[in-house]
C-alpha cells in the first residue's frame, strides 16, 4: 500500500508557508531575536527563535500554540483540496509541551486556561467538527514524527482514510529557564555540528500534513506530494536527557526496514542537530557508522540553525522542508557551520548556500528527552 | 475507527489507587462495591490535607523503589516506574527483570494529562520566590516534560521498544490501548506495557478546581491512581494462552454543549453524546464479535456530573439490557475521579470480575471533553 502526503502547512519564526520557510532557509535567514515573551532580566539566555505574533509587544498571551496548530491544519487541508469539517477525519498532534505556556500564564497572571484544552483536542474539534478523533502524543522533541508513524499505522491497517498529523510547540518559561540553566555557557546562536557550538536555543513552530492512501487521493483527484515509506521508532532506555548511539541506530535501522530501503537509497538526511554537545556528537557518530563509505554522497542539513529547536514540532517541520527539497531540487544549508566537529567530518553537510541536487529518498531524524526516537523516510513522487 | 479483528492478551498487571499500593485492596473494593451503583458515597479512607482530593496512601517513591536513582523523581514518575515494575513481576514472563534480555523489546504507552504540571507550577512559583528563576535545580529538568514517567520506566527496566505518552482527558487510556493494538499488529514490539497515571498534588487539585470549566459540575473526589498492564498480541504462544483478553477498544467524540449545563432541557437519551456512546458500544462489540446479550458485567465511569451520568446510562441502555446484567458498577464511586487513569481503573475492575462470574465484560466512559469510549474483555481459561 502506498501512503502519501497530499497537503502541508507550516509556521515558524522565519515564515508561514512551506514555500517561504524553505526560501528563507535557503537564504540563510535566521529567526533568532531578543526574547519578547518573558522578563529578560530573569534569564541567562536572552534570545530565542520566537514567532512574532503577540498582540502587545513584551506581553505574553495564552493560547498561541493552539492558534498556530489550527492555522497549519487549515493550510494543510487547503493544500490537499479538503474543506475543514467537510468529512470526518482523525488528527494526531505531536507536542513536547502542549499548551503549558497558557497554564503558566494562568498560574502567574490568571490568564485564561482550561484543563481540557491543554492537549488541543477541543480546539481541533471546534475547527474540524465535534466528532473529530484527536489523539495527542506528548513525546518530547520526537513527538510529531511519532504521530506520523501512528498515522501511517492507522492508514495501513485500514482504520482511517485520511489522517491529519500535526506538531506544535510554543516556548514555556519553565523550559526556557531550565535550558538556560543547563547550558554551561550562553549560546549566541544554535549551531548544529559546529565545533564551537554552545548549546540549544528554543524555537517556536507548528506544522501539519495530510496523510492518505495514494488510491484514496487518486479517487478524489488530489495530487500526492511525497510518499511516506515508513517511520522507525525506538527508545534508548539509557538517560533522561543524553542521547544513546544504540538507541538512535535502532530507530534508523527500523525506519529503513519498514521502508524497504537501505543506506544506499538515502539522498538527504534532515538531521535532528540541536547544537548541544551530546546530541550532535552522538548523531554524527551514528550517521558515520551506518552510512560508512556513502557519507560523502548523502546531503545533510540541520535547519534548527535557523528555526531554533521547535520541540515536538521539529520532526514534522523537517518533513515539510524535505518535501520542499524534493519539489525544488534544492537542499537548504546549515547556518553557522564553519568548523565541523570531528565525528561529523566525513558527512556531506550543506553549508553556506543551498545544494542543487535531485532528492529521491529523504530521512528525517527526530530524537527527544527520555530517549524517544522516531525517524521518517519519504520518497519523491515520480 | 475500525481495527480489524485483533485481540491482545493480558499477561500481568498492577494498580495503585486510593485503597493503597498494589491491586489486592483495589480488587476487594471492586468486589465489595459491585452492587453499590446507586451509592454516591466514597469509601471511608483517610483524606490528605487537600480538600476534595486524595492520594495513594503511604506511597513514597524512595520507599518503593529505593533511594538509588530516584532522587529527582517526581511523584508522577515514581508511581509510573513502580507500577511498571509490579506489572512486569505479575506477568511472570521474566525470570529476573534486571537481567532478562527478553525485556528489551517491550514498548511502553503511558496515558496522563497532568503529569508534569506540578513541576511546571513549582518553576513558575519560583519566578516570584527566587531572585532569578534559573536558580532552580536543573536536575528537575526532565520532570517538566510529560513523557518523564514513560521514559524513566524504560530507563529503569531497559525497555527499548517504542515509547509514547498520550494525553487526552478521561478517555486517554482507550486511545493508549488502540495505539498498543496498532504497534503489536505492525510488530513494533512483541509486548507492550500500557497504563495510565494521574498524580494528585496541591497544584493539580488547584488546577482542576479552577480550570476544569466545571463550576456547575457535581464533580466527585479527585483521586490519584496508576495502573499498568503487560499486553501481548494473541498469537497462540505459550505465555499468552489462557490469559484474559482485550477484544476491542473504541474511542469517539460527540460533544454536546448542553451537557455542560445541569439545566439541560433535552432528555438524556436524546443527547448527541448518548447516541454517540451507544454507537461506540455497538462498534466495539462488533469488532469484538460479541453480542450485547453476551455481556454480563459493565463498568461505567459515571460521567463526572449528574447530567453526564444520566447521558452515559442512556447510551448504555440503548445497547445493553441493564436489567439482565449480572452487575454494573460506576468506577468513580469506587476510585474517585482519576481523570486520564479512568480507563485503566476500569480495566482493573473488568479483570477482577473476569476472575469471578463474568465471561465477557464491558467498560464505558464519557469524558468531559466529549469523548465516548468502550472496551470489551474476555475471560481466559487459566484460573
Amino acid at each position: 500500500m502506498t501512503i502519501c502526503i497530499t497537503g502541508a502547512g507550516i509556521l515558524t519564526s522565519i515564515g508561514d508557508s512551506p514555500e517561504n520557510v524553505f526560501e528563507n532557509l535557503c537564504n540563510n535567514i535566521s529567526g533568532l531575536k531578543s526574547i519578547s515573551g518573558f522578563t529578560k532580566e530573569k534569564f541567562n539566555l536572552q534570545s530565542a527563535y520566537e514567532i512574532d505574533d503577540r498582540k502587545t509587544e513584551g506581553k505574553d498571551e495564552s493560547g498561541r500554540s493552539t492558534r498556530w496548530l489550527l492555522r497549519v491544519i487549515e493550510d494543510a487541508l487547503k493544500n490537499a483540496s479538503l474543506e475543514p469539517g467537510s468529512r470526518k477525519m482523525s488528527v494526531l498532534v505531536g507536542t513536547g509541551l502542549r499548551e503549558h505556556r497558557s497554564l503558566e500564564l494562568w498560574n502567574t497572571e490568571k490568564q485564561k486556561c482550561d484543563v481540557d484544552s491543554l492537549d488541543y483536542g477541543s480546539a481541533v474539534r471546534e475547527l474540524l467538527g465535534s466528532e473529530t478523533d484527536v489523539t495527542t502524543i506528548v513525546n518530547a522533541c520526537a513527538a510529531s514524527n511519532f504521530g506520523l508513524g501512528i498515522a501511517h499505522d492507522m492508514i495501513s491497517l485500514g482504520e482511517a482514510d485520511i489522517v491529519v498529523v500535526a506538531g506544535c510547540d510554543s516556548i514555556t518559561e519553565s523550559m526556557f529557564g531550565l535550558l538556560g540553566r543547563a547550558n554551561p555557557v550562553i549560546p549566541e546562536a544554535l549551531r548544529p555540528f559546529e565545533k564551537n557550538r554552545k548549546g540549544v536555543i528554543m524555537g517556536e513552530g507548528a506544522a501539519a500534513v495530510v496523510l492518505e492512501r495514494q488510491s484514496h487521493a487518486d479517487a478524489r483527484n488530489a495530487s500526492p506530494i511525497v510518499k511516506v515509506r515508513g517511520v522507525g521508532m525506538s527508545c534508548d532506555a539509557y538517560h533522561e536527557t543524553a542521547p544513546d548511539i544504540d538507541g538512535i541506530k535502532n530507530a534508523i535501522s527500523d525506519a529503513h526496514k519498514r521502508s524497504s530501503c537501505s543506506v544506499d537509497d538515502i539522498d538527504l538526511i534532515m538531521a535532528h542537530g540541536t547544537g548541544t554537545i551530546a546530541n550532535d556528537m552522538v548523531e554524527a557518530q551514528v550517521l558515520a557508522d551506518l552510512f560508512e563509505s556513502r557519507t560523502g554522497n548523502v546531503a545533510v542539513s540541520a535547519i534548527k540553525s535557523m528555526t531554533g529547536h521547535t520541540s515536538g514540532a521539529s520532526g514534522l517541520i523537517g518533513v515539510v522542508i524535505a518535501m520542499e527539497a524534493m519539489r525544488t531540487g534544492k537542499v537548504p544549508p546549515t547556518l553557522g557551520l564553519e568548523d565541523v566537529i570531528e565525528s561529523a567530518s566525513c558527512l556531506n553537510f550543506v553549508k553556506d548556500e543551498p545544494l542543487e541536487v535531485e532528492i529521491r529518498i529523504a530521512q528525517i531524524n527526530a530524537f527527544g528527552f527520555g530517549g524517544v526516537n522516531a525517524v521518517a523516510i519519504l520518497e519523491q513522487v515520480s | 475507527m475500525n481495527i480489524n479483528n485483533s485481540t491482545v492478551s493480558i499477561l500481568g498487571w498492577d494498580l495503585f489507587s486510593l485503597y493503597g499500593i498494589g491491586k489486592n485492596d483495589f480488587i476487594d473494593a471492586i468486589k465489595n462495591n459491585a452492587q453499590s451503583e446507586s451509592e454516591d458515597i466514597l469509601p471511608s479512607v483517610e483524606k490528605t490535607e487537600l480538600l476534595g482530593s486524595i492520594r495513594v496512601p503511604e506511597f513514597d517513591t524512595r520507599n518503593f523503589l529505593g533511594k538509588k536513582g530516584t532522587r529527582t523523581f517526581d511523584r508522577h514518575t515514581g508511581l509510573t516506574v513502580s507500577a511498571v515494575g509490579s506489572a512486569l513481576k505479575d506477568s511472570q514472563i521474566l525470570k529476573d527483570v534486571s537481567v532478562d534480555k527478553n525485556i528489551e523489546m517491550f514498548g511502553v504507552i503511558n496515558c496522563t494529562s497532568t503529569g508534569s504540571v506540578s513541576s511546571i507550577m513549582e518553576f513558575t512559583k519560583d519566578t516570584f520566590v527566587e531572585e532569578r528563576p534559573y536558580l532552580v535545580n536543573p536536575a528537575h529538568f526532565p520532570n517538566t516534560v510529560l513523557n518523564c514517567g514513560a521514559s524513566q520506566s524504560a530507563i529503569w527496566y531497559k525497555l527499548k521498544g517504542p515509547n509514547a505518552t498520550i494525553s487526552g482527558g478521561h478517555a486517554s487510556f482507550y486511545s493508549g490501548l488502540n495505539t498498543a493494538f496498532r504497534w503489536l499488529r505492525n510488530e513494533y514490539a512483541k509486548r507492550i506495557l500500557v497504563g495510565a497515571v494521574e498524580e494528585v498534588s496541591e497544584h493539580i487539585a488547584n488546577m482542576h478546581t479552577h480550570l476544569r470549566n466545571a463550576s456547575k459540575y457535581d464533580r466527585p473526589l479527585l483521586a490519584e491512581a496508576c495502573a499498568m498492564f503487560v499486553l501481548q498480541g494473541t498469537d497462540g504462544s505459550e505465555e499468552e494462552k489462557g490469559k484474559h483478553k482485550i477484544l476491542a477498544s473504541e474511542v469517539e467524540f460527540y460533544f454536546d454543549p448542553q451537557n455542560k449545563s445541569e439545566e439541560a432541557k433535552e432528555e438524556p437519551e436524546n443527547s448527541v453524546q448518548a447516541k454517540g456512546l451507544s454507537g461506540c458500544i455497538e462498534r466495539c462489540l462488533e469488532k469484538a464479535r460479541i453480542k450485547p446479550k453476551d455481556i454480563n458485567y459493565v463498568c461505567r465511569r459515571l460521567g463526572g456530573s449528574h447530567r453526564l451520568a444520566q447521558v452515559e446510562l442512556a447510551g448504555i441502555s440503548k445497547v445493553i439490557n441493564t436489567d439482565a446484567l449480572g452487575s454494573m458498577i460506576s468506577i468513580e464511586n469506587i476510585t474517585g475521579d482519576t481523570y486520564s487513569a479512568t480507563g485503566a481503573m476500569q480495566l482493573g475492575a473488568l479483570i477482577t470480575e473476569l476472575e469471578g462470574f463474568a465471561k465477557y465484560a464491558l467498560a464505558v466512559c464519557i469524558g468531559s471533553n466529549g469523548a465516548v469510549a468502550s472496551m470489551v474483555v474476555e475471560r481466559g481459561n487459566e484460573k
